[in-house]
């Protein structure tokens, strides 16, 4: 009875002081040391809302991993919204889609795309420096409006933008001096219908070649020819019109779902397909010296791209080019320019820099008739991410895919006080007690 | 000879039913497992002469084969509201379907607005609190009929 005692004694005290250790392999279930690191830079109380179906598996992780945050820094507080059961709530905050969370600090407030580390800490990040970098929608040239709420308008991308802390400012090259002003953060040119003028084009070489960080989304449908500016980075617009029969929305082939990702780097990040309207292919160079260029989506094997749509038949035909098509591509490039602002503030001289380009063969998916179809969203955030040179913080602070952490549940505690208090002691003292009469039954045997 | 086998099966017994009552006491199955999805209207269609659906002045009203998509109506949960009813587009209702059963008093159930992602209409039993999310593509085609447009998902 005293071991009995002993060892129901030790487990109710190991019961009652909860400790966790991380055995998993990645330390999956910690903070990354770069999230410890910014959450005690958390001067002011942050507020983080993250909007999940409440009882559901990601609502549960999301509350263990916010735990996490808390137990960094006492002024983050959180909370999980059923945007179902609170519609009211979730209209308030601008929610539109499922694991939405938004952080407010400081009177300014962004929205993360998920509740993992990655996208969390990102955005503390984004509130912590507590400006907003200006990115440049061009216009002048057929462009979707920002503020056009139409399925074929970017007031949905606006949203975005400014959720994500960037501030869109509409810029036309066209006119005036026919340069990108200083302040762009990056240049984003979607959707074009008429062909650039000599004077865009100029503008946006020399962008690049001083080290702009430019977007490019256009089709064989426009009438703008983007090789010019494009080719000299390593990506060609090869135009036509990219069939998909094997994936693809309902039975218009040219309705392309992507499900091809193939760059493991920071703007194919969490997204698992896309959909592409219409889309034309693009032509991925080498990569040569310091210049980077990488195929981020593609279509299926058994695609094609039709060179003349217009010839009325979209089967295979003869003259068709075989897939699969890369229908998105970017390509990144360093370099060392003499003179310019220098290596430092005040200091003339060489210096370093970054010229990087996301281009797109459809000029469709961001609009808001398809903005919030499958990953385009989150494409599209980063694609701009990435460009502003964002994507280092992304992936400062990522984790290894498939975290699946283990939270202390009432119901899990339960279990393992069954376990560990009943259970287990019972069967060894059982065994031991029924060890100790099976020898005594024998010593008396062998007496008699 | 007897007393140590029968002591340790005694204890052996307690202290797994200690441990089980334990367990049970965190009703890890019923945590874990999914629940059955709600049931707002029960089959089958036989059971229904017909569905009225009105809105406003505008009212049509479905009979044989045109009741099949909303019996059994089931929902993809139901909860217990939380914000005013005018959040859910209940107060007042966008829309009321009303079954008459072919024994026994007729079922009305209110219709509100859709999610806020449009994936789900909210409907309510006014005799009962819970509110029922019901895919908007089960109801979208017969509110048309009535000029109440649900929105396509946004995403």
């Amino acid at each position: 009875m005293v071991v009995l005692a002993v060892v129901v004694g030790l487990n109710l005290v190991a019961y009652a002081d909860n400790r966790q250790v991380d055995l998993s392999a990645a330390n999956s279930f910690t903070l990354s040391p770069e999230t410890v690191a910014l959450l005690h830079q958390v001067g002011h109380p942050l507020q983080i809302v993250a909007f999940l179906t409440t009882g559901g598996p990601d609502a549960r992780d999301a509350s263990y991993l916010l735990n996490r945050y808390r137990e960094v820094n006492h002024r983050i507080s959180w909370s999980v919204v059923d945007p179902d059961a609170n519609p009211g709530e979730a209209k308030a905050y601008g929610i539109t889609s499922y694991s939405t969370v938004v952080l407010s600090y400081q009177g300014r407030r962004i929205t993360a795309p998920d509740a993992q580390e990655a996208d969390l800490s990102t955005a503390i990040l984004r509130l912590l420096r507590g400006s907003t970098q200006q990115v440049c929608v061009m216009t002048g040239d057929g462009e979707p409006d920002l503020q056009d709420t139409g399925p074929n308008g970017l007031a949905d991308v606006a949203t975005v933008l400014r959720q994500n802390a960037f501030d869109a400012t509409a810029v036309d090259l066209t006119v005036g001096t026919g340069t990108v002003p200083s302040t762009c953060a990056a240049v984003l040119e979607m959707g074009p219908q008429q062909p650039w003028s000599p004077g865009e084009v100029t503008a946006l070489q020399g962008y690049l070649h001083k080290g702009g960080r430019l977007m490019v989304l256009t089709s064989s449908l426009s009438n703008t020819d983007p090789n010019a500016v494009l080719q000299p980075w390593g990506i060609g617009f090869e135009g036509g019109l990219v069939l998909d029969p094997a994936r693809s929305e309902g039975v218009d082939w040219s309705n392309v779902v992507v499900q091809d990702l193939p760059s493991a780097g920071p703007v194919d990040e969490g997204v698992t397909s896309l959909q592409f309207p219409a889309p034309s292919a693009l032509v991925v160079g080498r990569n040569s010296g310091a210049l980077t260029v990488e195929d981020l989506a593609q279509t299926s094997s058994q695609s094609y791209v039709d060179p003349d749509p217009s010839s009325g038949t979209l089967t295979f035909s003869p003259g068709d080019v075989p897939g699969p098509a890369v229908l998105a591509a970017a390509s990144d490039s360093s370099q060392v320019l003499n003179g310019g602002p220098g290596p430092a503030p005040g200091v003339a001289g060489p210096s370093a820099v970054h010229t990087r380009l996301f281009v797109t063969g459809c000029d469709t998916w961001m609009t808001n008739g398809f903005l919030g179809n499958l990953g385009n969203r989150r494409f599209f955030v980063n694609a701009v991410d990435w460009l502003t040179g964002q994507d280092n913080l992304v992936l400062a602070t990522s984790q290894a895919p498939g975290s699946r952490p283990l939270p202390l549940t009432p119901a899990l505690q339960a279990e393992l006080l069954g376990v560990t208090v009943g259970a287990v002691p019972g069967l060894i003292v059982s065994a031991a007690l029924g060890r100790a009469g099976w020898l005594r039954r024998r010593r008396s045997k062998r007496r008699q | 000879m007897k007393r140590p086998a029968h002591a340790a099966a005694v204890l052996f017994s307690a202290m797994l039913t200690v441990g089980a009552a334990a367990a049970g006491c965190g009703s890890s199955a019923k945590s874990t497992s999914a629940p059955a999805p709600p049931v707002v209207v029960p089959g089958p269609a036989g059971a229904y002469r017909d569905i009225n659906v009105s809105a406003g002045r505008r009212e049509v009203t479905l009979i044989g084969a045109q009741i099949g998509p909303l019996v059994p109506l089931v929902a993809a949960r139901s909860f217990v509201p939380t914000e005013p009813l005018a959040s859910y587009g209940l107060d007042p209702p966008a829309a009321r379907l009303t079954y008459d059963r072919s024994s026994g008093a007729p079922l009305t159930l209110l219709v509100g607005s859709a999610g806020f992602d449009a994936h789900f209409v909210y409907v309510m039993d006014p005799v009962g609190r819970p509110v029922y999310t019901v895919a908007s593509d089960q109801l979208r085609a017969v509110l048309a009929q009535v000029g109440v447009t649900v929105p396509q998902p946004t995403s």
